[in-house]
């Protein structure tokens, strides 16, 4: 554990925001840079074999693609400052439109992951952490190797059970036109199911190592001998020191999981962000990718510079 | 008991690269009917196009599991010359070093590689994923054991005589890093792997009708109803992979010293 | 110590706005919610929701995009049964000279936009022009007409001006031709439509549509159709057996048999799909016909259809539109190996051939039947080395460009076939089929006024072509359509028949 005078610790906050921005401003220069390199255009997606050059040339320059870079990246970020994320290359509809109306979706998938995923990452760092020693190697291991398992595998292997061997759950999860996601709340088991469980497990290997660290503390070891009630310990002696590392690690897995979206939406039809990133990635169609990519970034940079803050506050001191 | 998971290790990946030798039909090659069951000429039926599923499996791990490796070894390589860089020399480079992989550890590197297969072919993609979401945390676990290293006495004394700081790193503190640095490579490893396999289950890595455990996941997605094992073979066989590298990383970590990510 | 007090939390932020997003969209009242059953008709369409458009006259890619303008726009005629040209917004359509170049049509009167005002022949001339202007997105659609030469005559009659005679130009009008108001420029959000239904709320991907009142036509059983654009073709089917939706359109063969144990409705819709092997006669080997005329003879036609789409389709004998109303009987053509290997020993390839072969997974099986073929292939003494290319490029990297490919046509109708790709300055000629003769007898095809006769000169060109042209036509895919067994009167038609489903009833 760190030790943090004081007065540092606005200091140390404040050095996380600014961090934050400084991270934002270099993804959105990467996601810009990257997303230009493309090998081919969405203008020669959407015109297909039939279209002549000149007609892919001024396709090219109606949407703005014939401008040097510098040029094209000052303009989309000035457009984002006022809301306006450009306009798709594929259907020619405004990109804050198309990511508004999947947002909701996402949202609802990511809260109910999340409702699955904190309580299941409490209890899971607790097995790894601080179960009786003789279980803890195997119980840390267990939750080492759920960690492992790529999330795909572990898609497929719900779908194994509860679809095809047990047949209580579908194997895909439309959001209804005109409807919400909570008109069936039955579709969304699965999905935040598979967004939760490989996240939390992840967490709970980072949160384990700190509660282990917490316990082995010199004044912890020093109240389990002066015979301090257990609940006590846990509360006054090792809680404080956890709160930090659980900010981060809760930072570290809601950033997970917003990225992991991308592979359960897919994977189940949900019409979310994430599917709307990786079919905007088949279809070369920029300004999509762009904010997509920005939003998640944003969000996931936020939320670490949040729990970054709240950490360098309330990290207790240890001479 | 732990040279055994490394054994393990050994022959899944050894299966995992080389097992489509042993398949009986083309994997890439309609055989038979679209979803036919497990049974006679197909150990584990065929997929939606025809295909023997039991040799698309043996033969999947090949790309994915070539490239994590190749993955896990960059991440694993660049972080450790940060590490033994920030480590030893602190100051400034300790801190721009630090600093950067600190950076790269705020994106999630699913949403990394994703943005960079856009324009990369998929196994570079995860690659650089790899090192951008691996390399920070090895660099991390260097750089602290190195700072140990170098505080130990016969380290400060060896500087005192002027040994010169290559013969001093490579004798002295690389020895004490080989555990460290094998265990952790297991860690990048699996990493990579879940990387390759969300990549090509989006279905930016391997195209169709290559075998790849991950396409076969979105392949048999949907339709495993009409034939499970189409879909639990590939996810089977990803799964145990990760688990033995896992397995491997702990088990090495825990016999040289105690190794995990470094807390958050 | 530092007690904490209030800490702010990321994950607490997060929940708690998800929460919000949920309560904000679940807000109405589930009583008030339609079912699923009764009046709806929830409707899984094949689309992949990125490319979803809110544009009828570009290059819509998507069928839950096409299937929604079909149900919100008037288009000027549909397909009818038999190949027939069933009129809808126009009353007539009729030659105005003996050439057959300028054409007179007569609206109904009857015909009003969602926002009030009446369809005019501004209105249609409008959006004729605007598919012509957006000939690169749409291949060309329109591109036998004219539209700066024609004009509006009166609020309900225009007359539009062929390049040169064209005959079949009722037909052309079927389908594509989806009215919005004159000026319309923005298409941001649904347009006004005077079609059989309304856009009631959600987006391009994810539609509610509901029966409009004051349409001229036969009122629709239905009140509300929800479109969906589903992407995989397995994740239709699933929706539908999983009770997410009540038809799921273009499944694969594969899904048929599990849906049937189920009690599902199968439509099937002949000729939907079809992979033909192209060859450019400009190219060796292709250019010697006895090496085209071997590879036809080498492909075991029945295989094909039987392994690629799992005897869901028909046999082909290389007519490149057998679901045309004049496409030519033929006899069947059957796979002849000897014959095959003989005329390549005698084209001077006795030693054996060696031949790349394009394909892709751009559409379900092509790569099957590429692969497939290759086999067959073999067995005449061809190497066939099997290029894989990446969907994203192919039709652009590969397409008519290549010299042996697996090609794609999804049901037109032969006349647009010539036009996009046979006549000698087709845009995209991929065989390089080049004859003055054939295309002057395309052309007097077009300027015979008698419908019989026309077809009698077309089907001798298919003829030609079927023999000597750069097309292994070995046979067609129906169209597969899941249903719940309440949903009737589906369209079964080919081509774009399918697009429109407003007299579609439940009857659970």
């Amino acid at each position: 554990m760190r030790t943090a005078p004081r007065r540092s610790r606005w200091t140390r906050a404040l050095t996380s925001v600014v961090r934050a921005c400084a991270l934002l401003a270099a993804v959105s220069v990467a996601v810009f840079a990257v997303s230009d390199l493309l090998p081919s255009d969405a203008v020669a997606v959407r015109a297909g074999a039939g279209a002549t050059a000149e007609q892919l040339d001024a396709m090219r320059a109606a949407a703005g693609l014939d401008a040097p870079a510098h040029e094209r990246y000052a303009r989309w970020l000035a457009g984002l400052v006022t809301g306006d994320a450009g306009t798709s290359l594929v259907n020619d509809r405004p990109v804050a439109v198309l990511v508004g109306a999947r947002l909701p979706a996402t949202l609802t998938l990511a809260g109910a992951a999340l409702l699955v995923a904190v309580p299941l990452t409490a209890v899971l760092a607790w097995a790894a952490g601080a179960a009786p020693p003789r279980a803890r190697s195997w119980t840390a291991g267990a939750v080492a190797g759920l960690a492992a398992v790529p999330q795909p595998a572990f898609v497929a292997g719900l779908v194994a059970l509860f679809s095809v061997a047990w047949g209580v759950l579908p194997p895909v999860s439309l959001v209804r036109a005109g409807g919400s996601p909570l008109d069936e709340p039955t579709l969304l088991v699965l999905p935040s199911l598979a967004l939760a469980v490989p996240i939390a497990a992840y967490g709970a290997g980072l949160l384990g190592g700190a509660l282990a660290d917490a316990r082995a503390l010199p004044h912890v070891r020093d109240a389990e001998l002066r015979g301090v009630p257990r609940w006590r310990i846990a509360t006054r002696h090792v809680a404080p020191f956890l709160l930090a590392p659980a900010l981060r690690v809760l930072a570290v897995s809601a950033g997970a999981l917003v990225a992991a979206t991308a592979v359960v939406e897919t994977m189940f039809g949900y019409q979310g962000l994430g599917e709307l990133l990786v079919s905007a990635i088949a279809t070369r169609d920029v300004p999509v990718v762009q904010a997509v990519a920005l939003l998640a970034s944003a969000v996931v940079v936020a939320g670490t510079a949040a729990a970054d803050a709240a950490a360098a506050l309330t990290e207790p001191v240890t001479a | 008991m732990r040279g055994s998971v490394g054994v393990a290790a050994l022959v899944v990946l050894g299966l995992a690269v080389w097992g489509g030798a042993l398949a009986p039909h083309d994997p890439s090659s309609t055989v038979a009917a679209p979803w036919l069951a497990p049974g006679g000429d197909h150990l584990l039926g065929t997929d939606a196009a025809g295909r023997d599923v039991w040799s698309r499996t043996l033969s999947g791990g090949r790309g994915i599991v070539l490239t994590s490796v190749l993955a896990a070894v960059a991440a694993g390589a660049a972080g450790t010359l940060g590490g033994l860089v920030a480590g030893w020399y602190g100051g400034w480079p300790d801190r721009l070093l630090s600093g950067t992989a600190d950076l790269l550890l705020g994106v999630p590197l699913l949403l990394v590689a994703l943005v960079l297969a856009v324009v990369l072919p998929a196994p570079a993609a995860v690659v650089a994923g790899a090192v951008c979401g691996g390399a920070p945390l090895t660099l991390r676990v260097v750089r602290d054991a190195v700072r140990r290293a170098r505080r130990t006495g016969y380290v400060e004394a060896a500087l005192g005589r002027g040994e010169r700081t290559p013969v001093l790193l490579v004798r002295e503190v690389l020895p004490g890093l080989a555990g460290v640095a094998t265990a952790d490579l297991g860690l990048r490893f699996v990493v990579a792997l879940q990387l390759a396999a969300a990549l090509g289950m989006l279905g930016l890595g391997a195209q169709p009708p290559a075998p790849d455990w991950g396409l076969m996941l979105r392949e048999n997605l949907a339709g495993a109803a009409l034939n499970p094992p189409a879909l639990v073979a590939p996810a089977a066989a990803l799964t145990v992979t990760a688990l033995v590298a896992a397995a491997f990383a702990r088990g090495t970590a825990e016999r040289r010293t105690r190794l995990r990510e470094p807390a958050p | 110590m530092n007690t904490p007090h209030t800490i702010p939390r990321p994950g607490a932020l997060l929940l708690s706005a998800a929460l919000l997003a949920v309560s904000a969209c679940s807000g109405a009242d589930p009583a008030a919610e339609p079912d699923a059953g009764g009046d709806t008709l929830r409707y899984a369409a094949t689309g992949s929701p990125s490319t979803a458009t809110h544009d009828p006259h570009g290059g819509v890619g998507n069928e839950s995009d096409s299937l929604r303008f079909g149900l919100l726009y008037d288009v000027l005629a549909v397909p009818g049964d038999d190949g027939t040209t069933e009129l809808r917004l126009a009353e007539s359509v009729e030659p105005a000279d003996e050439e057959l170049v300028e054409w007179t049509i007569t609206l109904r009167s009857d015909a009003v936009f969602s926002d009030g005002s009446p369809v005019r022949a501004a209105d249609v001339l409008y959006s004729l022009r605007r598919i012509e202007d957006k000939a690169a997105e749409n291949f060309g659609r329109l591109g036998m007409f004219d539209f700066a030469a024609s004009e509006v005559v009166d609020d309900h009659t225009l007359t539009v001006v062929a390049h040169q005679p064209y005959a079949a130009a009722p037909r052309a009008l079927e389908a594509v031709t989806f009215v919005v108001p004159e000026g319309t420029e923005d298409f941001s959000e649904p347009v006004p439509g005077s079609g059989p239904f309304l856009f009631a709320e959600g987006d391009a991907e994810n539609a509610v549509l509901e029966r409009n009142d004051d349409w001229w036509g036969p009122t629709p059983p239905l009140e509300r159709v929800e479109i969906s654009a589903v992407a995989d073709p397995q994740a239709r089917a699933q929706a539908v057996s999983s009770g997410q939706a009540d038809v799921g359109s273009s499944v694969a063969p594969s899904s048929v048999a599990a849906a049937e144990e189920e009690g599902l409705q199968v439509v099937r819709r002949p000729a939907v799909t079809m992979y033909p092997f192209v060859m450019r006669l400009d190219t060796p080997p292709f250019d010697d016909p006895a090496v085209r005329e071997a590879f036809r003879l080498a492909a075991d036609r029945d295989q094909l259809v039987e392994t690629v789409f799992l005897g869901y389709g028909q046999v082909g004998d290389d007519v490149i539109a057998p679901a045309d109303p004049a496409s030519p009987e033929t006899e069947a053509r059957e796979r002849d190996v000897d014959r095959a290997r003989e005329l390549l020993a005698d084209a001077g390839h006795g030693d054996g051939l060696e031949v790349v072969l394009h394909t892709t997974t751009s559409y379900p099986g092509m790569d099957t039947a590429a692969t497939l073929y290759a086999e067959q292939l073999e067995e005449v003494g061809v190497d066939v080395e099997i290029s894989m290319d990446p969907p994203d490029t192919y039709w652009t990297d590969v397409f008519a460009q290549e010299p042996f490919y697996t090609g794609f046509y999804g049901g037109i109708p032969f006349t647009d076939i010539a036009t996009v790709a046979l006549l000698s300055d087709a845009p995209t000629n991929e065989t390089a089929w080049e004859r003055p003769e054939w295309d002057a007898a395309f052309a007097e095809a077009l300027s015979t006024a008698d419908a019989q006769e026309r077809d009698g000169i077309l089907s001798e060109l298919m003829l030609e072509l079927r023999d000597e042209g750069g097309y292994v036509v070995w046979g067609t895919g129906d169209g597969i359509d899941l249903a719940t067994d309440d949903v009737a009167d589906l369209p079964d038609g080919p081509g774009f028949d399918k697009l429109f489903i407003d007299q579609v009833r439940l009857t659970g």
